[in-house]
């Protein structure tokens, strides 16, 4: 695998033609990705017709591309105006924005790319040298073990999110409630619809986030005496000095694990891995008490893991043919076109287009942080427009936005009806990421915890009789019970369960 | 896990009262669809099992934080100012969100262009004047200038290059 | 350093040239009375991505080949498909909306009281059938549509098959396959068609009533068998695998793909865009590279789509009557 990598990689870098395309997307990935409304899934679902007239590795070196430098992308945004790209992106701007607020962008935004870079790379050659150990262990994951790993990413997220756990879990639950409108998935039934077909067709993420973060944040910027929204940010040193780089690397590391293990879970690996990852990074951290208000650790690792889980996510598609989400269904679909059909025959049979694969992602790594370093200056440039005018420009962005995803209106006013609520919510201190989380992995758990009932002849025994959904049971009852056994323990009274 | 602010009781009140609401919303949603209650789903518990679930979990939040609240409002002074603090300021966010909720259709009327300079131009002239911020360059001038590049950019790239079909 | 400089600059370059391309394929010059003058819409009912956005997509790019005006495509999906179709539906007759669609047309009609049905729109033309199989893991130790059969109907309920949702394409051809041959199976719902084969692959289930192209890889590696086609003649992909018909038993279901107008377009228009579909689908070309993506393509006009529809229609209804799934349109 290593001669065949560096072979195809040589070539690469002697085509110009081959090493623009794997420029191209890069840029068109970023900028797609920090739009609104525009996720990794769209940016590659457009720009797939354009790759039609390519020659196969050709199209593979832009879409690869476009799906790798889209996850950053999607950062950029997060960061700088509280809309996260791509659901990993959530846990991003917890700590990412309310740096931005603090005036560090652009460090955060140099920070992000270097340990998403980290973690894309440790992704990469955990796919290249263990792809089918990863993917037999993949493989042991059944309904049983999917409902409880999204129990499992829910209680992580409730448990380290800044704000109280007690409201965490409910802010959470309200997300799971958003994620049942609409058609039932097991027996078609429609549910919390109130009567209307608006919404019949259930409440999608990308409205949801965007309102909820984006629309919300504009809310605040909004408030007569208030601070500004975004404050004008230094441009300050690109380079993180190695000091301070140094400090982070085992964060990176552990962050880039985790997601390129857990990136293996089809549908929920990134959200689950970077909830994980940040609630790791609190619990080892000396600052553990400032989570929440601009924490490098609590970037740095989350970022490493969401970009790790491309690697992650690669596993399945490239040895067993199985597109884990939308994104490598995607690009399955692309490498389709080219008449390649990728499976257990192509991993075994032309380990040379595989390796064209694993490069193509490599140089869409290392490309990000050349145009990354670049356009950053430009980025954090834009903010310093003055913040009424921004702020009318991102209102106009989730408006456009959250009607891109899927052309449909109710989205729009699903959009303004969450800015309302996330706005409402932080003005009441109730946290709004769980909530976010809640509709990502609500609908995960219910189908998975359903399906795993249907199985076993409708016995509950089937989530502690299996090894490894049993616990990762354990480990999220043990989360949860932590604050209130600590209370026990101190003995002071409360005021509120936290 | 993070620290809790010390928290007024009558944040607890209504922090418990919007979860309240999703509570109401909920299980009134549940009451008027009888597929819910119904179990005959086989070995599927069905799909009212997880709302059912959440609701009950939610509802004894929410129930915990107004009880909790309303002790402590009986047995704790109250700091004067709680509903001014928790109000201040939220006048301007709540008309906005109006004349955005009058944009989006008015976007099938006028079309999206002309809709979206009538937004921004209005809304960024009266926040310059408001905030005084522009400088020596005039609020309107200001606003004139970031009409014509924001709605533009955008326009641009969501309705040109992707093709979004708004208006 | 310069490398970088010139690299960024080519970079820009082509950007650029892309944009304007984009741009200048996007304004058209509307005149009146030439159709079409200005650009075609094609609408897909499911999210980008998947196989019915790959489909549109490749029709579309190869009908622009017979073509002065470009095709758009945008996908309004959410509701099962239903939303695309409304949208389509609802558009102006003028011609320059179409849409594409499958087999939840059909079936929604009946389990969504909101969705349209196949009256309410217009098909034009018949891109090919996407017919379901029965497929078996290769350690179940069932080697023949016989044995699957024999095995059904000795336990009841012991075989589990991965399938969709209720009104699925697959879940229909699970409960055809129950009523037809008079076996009972557990049906275990997954949302799409990876996670099945997922389940599948990964033991959680027995069997599973893809479409062929969905587990062929496996199939030769022989980690899973295909026991039959339920289509009326062989698979491309796998020509050894007989069909249903073939095995004596009368089954031959499965998505389907087709493209629509909403209702009322003038005539004129509709036969221009019925010939050009066609044509379109007739394409060698088109073929190859459908092919390559393994749809299996059999064009058909707007009369016999109409009919092939009809049918389809008249032998879904008692299914989803049995499965208590009609809540619409009662007949």
């Amino acid at each position: 695998m290593i001669a065949n990598f560096l072979s195809v990689a040589w070539t690469v870098l002697t085509d110009p033609y081959l090493l623009g395309m794997s420029a191209l997307g890069t840029v068109l990935g970023i900028t797609m990705g920090c739009l609104p409304g525009i996720s990794s899934t769209m940016a590659l679902a457009i720009l797939l017709p354009v790759t039609y007239a390519m020659s196969p590795v050709a199209a593979m070196m832009f879409l690869m591309a476009v799906f790798s430098a889209s996850v950053y992308g999607g950062s950029i945004s997060a960061i700088l105006i509280n809309i996260p790209g791509t659901p990993g992106a959530i846990v991003t701007q917890l700590e990412g924005y309310a740096m931005t607020r603090k005036g560090e962008a652009s460090e955060a935004l140099t920070l992000s790319l270097f340990s998403s870079t980290m973690g894309g790379i440790v992704g990469l050659i955990i796919l290249m040298l263990v792809a089918p150990i990863v993917a037999s262990a993949a493989m042991q994951f059944r309904s049983p073990e999917f409902a409880m790993a999204t129990v499992f990413g829910l209680t992580m997220l409730a448990y380290s999110t800044p704000g109280s756990t007690f409201r965490g879990i409910l802010s959470g639950m309200i997300g799971l409630l958003c994620g049942m409108v609409g058609f039932d998935v097991v027996t078609d039934v429609a549910r919390f619809d109130f009567g209307t077909t608006a919404l019949q067709s259930g409440i999608e993420l990308v409205p949801l986030t965007v309102g909820l973060f984006g629309l919300a944040e504009v809310l605040r910027g909004l408030e007569s005496d208030a601070r500004r929204a975004v404050t004008t940010p230094a441009l300050g040193t690109l380079f993180p000095s190695l000091t301070k780089l140094r400090k982070l690397w085992k964060t990176v590391l552990r962050g880039s694990a985790l997601g390129a293990i857990i990136g293996a879970i089809p549908a929920a690996g990134s959200a689950i891995a970077v909830a994980v990852s940040y609630a790791q990074e609190q619990r080892l951290s000396k600052r553990s008490a400032e989570f929440g208000t601009g924490v490098p650790e609590g970037l740095a690792g989350p970022e490493a893991a969401n970009n790790a889980c491309v690697g992650g996510a690669l596993v399945p598609l490239m040895t067993l043919g199985i597109p884990g989400d939308t994104m490598t269904a995607v690009l399955m679909g692309a490498l389709l076109i080219h008449g390649l059909r990728p499976g257990p025959l192509l991993f075994a049979e032309r380990p040379d287009f595989v390796a064209g694969v694993y490069v193509a992602l490599f140089f869409a790594l290392v490309l990000t942080v050349v145009f990354g370093t670049f356009l950053i200056r430009y980025f954090v440039r834009l903010m310093r427009t003055p913040s009424h005018v921004l702020l009318l420009i991102i209102a106009l962005l989730c408006v456009i936005g959250s009607y891109a995803i899927r052309n449909n209106v109710v989205d729009v006013y699903l959009m303004l009806a969450f800015g309302v609520i996330g706005y409402v919510m932080t003005r009441l201190e109730i946290p709004v990421a769980p909530l976010a989380f809640g509709l990502i992995l609500g609908p995960i758990l219910e189908e998975n915890l359903r399906r795993s009932l249907i199985i076993s002849d409708g016995s509950w025994l089937v989530f502690v009789e299996r090894p490894i959904a049993l616990t990762m049971l354990l480990l999220s009852v043990a989360a949860l019970s932590y604050p209130l056994l600590r209370r026990f323990i101190d003995r002071r009274a409360p005021d509120e369960p936290r | 896990m993070s620290s809790v602010p010390g928290r007024d009781p009558r944040n607890q009140l209504a922090a418990g009262s919007f979860l309240g609401f999703w509570c109401l919303a909920g299980w009134w949603s549940l009451a008027v669809t009888p597929a819910l209650s119904s179990d005959d789903y086989g070995v599927d518990p069905g799909p009212g099992l997880l709302p059912r679930l959440v609701l009950t979990i939610l509802t004894v939040g929410a129930l915990l934080l107004i009880g909790n609240g309303m002790r402590r409002m009986l047995s704790e002074p109250a700091e004067p100012g709680f509903w001014d603090r928790l109000r201040r300021g939220t006048l301007v966010p709540a008309i906005f969100v109006a004349t955005l909720a009058i944009y989006v259709p008015a976007i099938d009327l006028i079309g999206y262009v002309p809709a979206s300079v009538i937004l921004t131009l209005a809304w960024m002239t009266f926040l310059g004047y408001r905030s005084r911020e522009g400088g020596p360059i005039s609020p309107l001038l200001q606003a004139g200038a970031g009409t014509a590049i924001g709605v533009g950019l955008i326009y641009l790239i969501f309705v040109h290059l992707i093709g979004v079909p708004v208006g | 350093m310069i490398s970088r400089v010139r690299l960024c600059r080519r970079i820009s370059f082509s950007v650029s040239a892309i944009a304007a391309a984009l741009l200048l394929s996007a304004c058209g010059s509307p005149q009146d009375d030439v159709f079409p003058s200005g650009p075609i819409t094609l609408v897909v009912n499911w999210p980008a991505g998947g196989g019915m956005d790959r489909a549109g997509r490749l029709v579309a790019e190869y009908a622009r080949r017979h073509l002065d005006v470009p095709i758009a495509v945008i996908n309004v999906a959410g509701s099962g498909g239903a939303i695309g179709i409304r949208h389509v539906a609802e558009a102006d007759p003028d011609g320059y909306t179409v849409g594409i669609l499958g087999a939840s047309l059909v079936a929604s009609q009946y389990i969504n009281p909101n969705a349209n049905a196949v009256e309410d729109i217009d098909l034009i033309a018949f891109l090919g059938p996407d017919p379901a199989a029965l497929q078996v893991r290769a350690d179940s130790g069932i080697d023949s549509l016989a044995e699957f059969v024999t095995t059904a109907q000795s336990e009841p309920g012991s075989i589990k098959n991965g399938n969709d949702a209720p009104g699925g394409v697959s879940h229909i051809a699970a409960t055809l396959l129950e009523r037809t041959a008079n076996i009972e199976l557990t049906l275990v719902p997954y949302r799409g068609y990876a996670p099945t084969v997922s389940a599948i692959v990964s033991g959680e289930v027995q069997s599973a009533t893809l479409p062929v192209h969905q587990l062929i890889d496996q199939h030769e590696a022989g980690d899973v068998k295909i026991l039959g086609v339920m289509a009326e003649t062989r698979h491309f992909m796998a020509p050894e695998v007989p069909t249903f018909r073939e095995q004596g038993i009368d089954l031959v279901t499965g998505d389907w793909r087709a493209i629509y107008l909403p209702n009322g377009v003038p005539e004129d228009r509709r036969a221009f865009l019925e010939n050009l579909f066609v044509a379109t689908m007739n394409d060698p070309e088109f073929q190859a590279a459908a092919r390559q993506q393994s749809f299996f393509i059999s064009p058909m006009g707007a009369a016999d789509t109409q009919r092939f529809i009809a049918d389809f229609d008249e032998a879904l209804y008692p299914v989803l009557l049995d499965a208590d799934l009609v809540k619409a349109r009662h007949k």
